[in-house]
């Protein structure tokens, strides 16, 4: 005997009465599911599919908004539930290791999603209201990752209040500049959307992009950091980490030095991707300081990927914010778990033992919740640490890989005789 | 860098003084010598293999069942006949034979200092053997056993060894070796021959295939032997070697090639207790998960994949060959049906070049297969569960095993 659901009850009740649905914002619609119960899962409490899409990502919506509200864990499975029950390829994924919503009691228990898994089919629950695709730097555009979100408020909303926790929590907007190029000129990127919701949500007047349709317009770039510089207004600048390497250069060749008012800070993303040169992150820190006058402190690295839609951010900033003295690390907002997995069982690994990190983010509730990523951290004393991208190597010495396989293929093709 | 202080130059001169002496003495000495170090390796009771498989394991990263299993086959060639043959060979080339040769021996693989200090005494060269980074307790070793045999003989050999780039000593060595002979990755014999200007001798990157025709997959009893053999290749030193089958081609169709990747599935969770595999590192555990993970979300119908629970105990896909992309090694094997050998070999003729070994299941008195497999090339075709055993007269590489030193370029 299920134990009837007020809200349920009224959707279903309105339904037979040939009502028409509530609209999406009626306030009447969920005033009752700011707390999912615990005794039934979600799941099982559902009048219909349907009903639990739309519960679900408002029940997600609401978590991020104010994590206070609820629990992450049955929140948690009920989002797996919706993706077992509207995902076909992951049901049958989960089937495979014989996991259904029936049997998983702890959301460490759901079945995590490979990353290849975003190369070969789009994995969504519901039709996409937008695509994004990974950079693929390595493996060409084919082997790309396809994120397909079926309900981009989770990921809006998911990438402002990560960005207020962990860039932002001590103003409510500030002067941004940004070296990522405009939404409208990389539709596919994530990160170009986030900023655009950054520059929609959180931005102080004066903000620019600094991004010519060939790249980064880093003269735009100097004019704002001067106008900052004059008029005392503090500024956020955005950048991979890669521009942003590249700019130091391009200041460096000019002999260019700023003295950013205080509070300015600069966040920057996406590894060595486009870098002309590897550089490390006490390097960057101190190249950072000597050119903007930005401490390390207001120095945040952001780590996100293609295949989420949460971001990890250094917790440096919201560590001054609640004046705590912790080692940098990676933070994770609420709504975002991880796990560190053994990569040879993938079953969690030792404590502080390296392995492969998994992802749990609700706000990938459209998606896939569980994401096995192949990037490679441990948890140390003060939480995540990045170790960076496992190669995923085979055997070498005489044995041929993989790649040098297709590149003869691609070779051959081009009428390249293989001698 | 080096194992010894000595000089550079002084090593050269010892190895060098050695070689007058390797130079005149005869054919059957060096055979003799080199059967009986072989023999005290191969004994059951040996104290060098008693010595040298704990090192093995642990340097190569492989099971210690694996390495008492498998490291016998990489000497026992030594202890055939075939040596004199080689021996004769050698001694009819005319060409200038190098007295001094540098061998750069790769690591993924173990033991393959025994047969290569081996071809470069029976061409009456010393050589500085360069093992690889994880194959030093072995080379060391075999060098030991030598000299307990013939100390006169084992003057002629010395190991070296550097990490990454040759530098300093080890590039003094290299430039001071007349013949220079290199097995490994594209890059890294790429990375040596630039460095070297004297003769240089290259094997590169390779694979393997295997191959199984319908005669075999006809009834479960020759399917069973077909598999058996199939996985064996695959086992044997984890599959990390260039004649290590990465794709097995079925003759047949699609139902064939799945009941032939089940039954090869099966054979390697058969053959784990006996040769289990060794540990994995993070780099080489993901490569797997990626192959498992690419064919599991990407399978189509007719697709099918047998994955064993132990990531390293095997994973075999079937697919439809299209585009043809062998598995990763670590007990990977993608499983690709053909109508006739003939087919497999026009899906195989781009990597003509890179195929190095082909095992094959078939009936013993297919003339026209072995007619077919021979014109295509291949440097070996062994029956299936026989490939990583070669002959010592294999064509390593399309050629002689002591072309490097007869031939001069």
């Amino acid at each position: 005997m299920l134990t009837p659901d007020p809200y349920h009850v009224k959707i279903e009740s309105r339904r037979r009465r040939g009502a028409p649905a509530l609209p999406a914002n009626d306030s009447r619609r969920f005033s009752r599911a700011a707390k999912p119960r615990t005794r039934w899962p979600l799941w099982r409490r559902a009048a219909s599919v349907a009903a639990v899409d739309h519960v679900v990502h408002e029940l997600v919506l609401r978590f991020i908004e104010r994590p206070e509200s609820a629990d992450f864990a049955p929140l948690a499975l009920a989002v797996f539930a919706h993706q077992f029950e509207c995902c076909p390829a992951y049901q049958r994924f989960c089937e495979r290791r014989g996991a259904t919503p029936r049997n998983v009691a702890d959301w460490q228990r759901i079945p995590p999603v490979p990353i290849q898994a975003f190369k070969e089919v789009e994995l969504r629950c519901a039709p996409a209201e937008k695509v994004f695709r990974s950079t693929g730097t390595t493996a060409g555009r084919e082997r790309r990752s396809l994120h397909t979100l079926p309900d981009l408020r989770l990921y809006r909303c998911a990438a402002r209040r990560g960005m207020q926790l962990f860039l932002f929590p001590d103003v409510a907007r500030m002067r941004l500049a940004s070296l990522i190029p405009p939404a409208d000129r990389q539709p596919e990127s994530s990160l170009a959307q986030m900023v655009a919701w950054a520059f929609e949500d959180l931005a102080a007047p004066g903000s620019v992009y600094a991004a010519s349709p060939d790249g980064a317009d880093f003269p735009r770039l100097v004019e704002a950091l001067r106008r900052s510089e004059r008029d005392g207004e503090p500024l956020a600048l955005l950048t991979t980490t890669g521009a942003l390497i590249h700019f130091l250069d391009f200041a460096r060749e000019r002999d260019l030095a700023f003295r950013l008012p205080h509070g300015s800070r600069v966040m920057d993303t996406g590894g060595a991707k486009g870098a002309p040169r590897a550089m490390s992150r006490n390097g960057l820190l101190h190249a950072v300081w000597n050119l903007f006058a930005v401490p390390g402190y207001f120095f945040v690295n952001e780590y996100g990927m293609a295949e989420l839609s949460s971001q990890y951010y250094d917790s440096v900033v919201r560590d001054r914010f609640d004046g705590r003295h912790r080692a940098r690390h990676k933070a994770a907002p609420p709504w975002l778990r991880t796990a560190i997995l053994d990569p040879q069982t993938l079953q969690p690994a030792a404590p502080g033992a390296r392995g492969l990190i998994c992802h749990y983010d609700l706000a990938n509730a459209g998606t896939a919740f569980a994401v096995l990523s192949e990037d490679v951290g441990r948890f140390g004393d003060d939480g995540l640490e990045l170790l960076g991208r496992a190669a995923g190597a085979e055997a070498r010495g005489c044995s041929l890989s993989v790649a040098q396989w297709h590149e003869l293929a691609r070779e051959n093709d081009g009428g390249v005789v293989v001698s | 860098m080096s194992s010894s202080p000595e000089s550079p130059r002084a090593r050269v001169e010892r190895l060098l003084r050695a070689q007058r002496r390797l130079a005149t003495r005869p054919r059957e000495e060096i055979c003799a010598a080199l059967e009986a170090t072989a023999a005290a390796w191969l004994q059951s009771d040996s104290a060098w293999r008693a010595r040298a498989e704990p090192v093995v394991a642990r340097e190569g990263g492989f099971s210690p069942a694996m390495v008492r299993g498998a490291l016998p086959a990489m000497i026992a060639p030594l202890a055939g006949g075939e040596l004199r043959a080689l021996a004769a060979e050698a001694d009819a080339a005319a060409a200038a034979r190098p007295r001094l040769t540098a061998q750069v021996l790769p690591s993924n693989v173990p033991g393959l200092a025994a047969i290569a200090s081996a071809l470069a005494l029976l061409c009456r060269s010393a050589t500085l053997l360069k093992p690889g980074r994880r194959d030093r307790g072995f080379t060391e070793l075999w060098v030991q056993s030598l000299a307990a045999v013939d100390r006169e003989l084992a003057a002629c050999v010395d190991v070296v060894y550097w990490h990454g780039d040759p530098c300093g000593d080890g590039a003094a060595l290299l430039a001071a070796a007349d013949l220079v002979v290199a097995t490994g990755s594209d890059d890294a014999v790429a990375a040596l021959r630039a460095r070297c200007s004297g003769r240089f001798a290259a094997y590169g990157s390779r694979l393997s295939v295997a191959f199984i025709d319908a005669a075999s997959t006809a009834d479960a009893g020759s399917l069973r032997v077909a598999a058996q053999g199939v996985a064996r290749d695959i086992a044997v030193w984890d599959q990390r070697g260039c004649l290590s089958p990465r794709l097995c081609f079925v003759a047949g169709d699609g139902a064939a090639a799945r009941t032939a990747a089940a039954a090869i599935a099966a054979a390697l969770r058969e053959l784990a207790p006996a040769l289990p595999a060794g540990p994995m590192n993070a780099e080489e555990a993901l490569a797997v998960h990626r192959f498992r993970d690419a064919v599991e979300w990407s399978a189509a119908d007719g697709d099918a994949f047998f994955f064993a629970d132990e990531l390293g105990a095997g994973s075999v896909a079937v697919g439809s060959g299209a585009p043809l992309e062998p598995a990763p090694a670590h007990r990977c094997l993608r499983v690709v049906p053909v109508a006739t050998s003939g087919s497999m070999l026009d899906l195989l003729t781009p990597w003509r070049d890179v195929v190095e070994g082909i095992g094959v299941a078939a009936h013993p008195g297919d003339e026209a297969l072995a007619g077919e497999l021979g014109r295509f090339g291949f440097p070996l075709v062994a029956r299936a569960g026989e490939l990583q055993r070669p002959p010592l007269r294999w064509r390593h590489g399309g050629r002689s095993r002591i072309a490097p030193w007869t031939e001069s370029s």
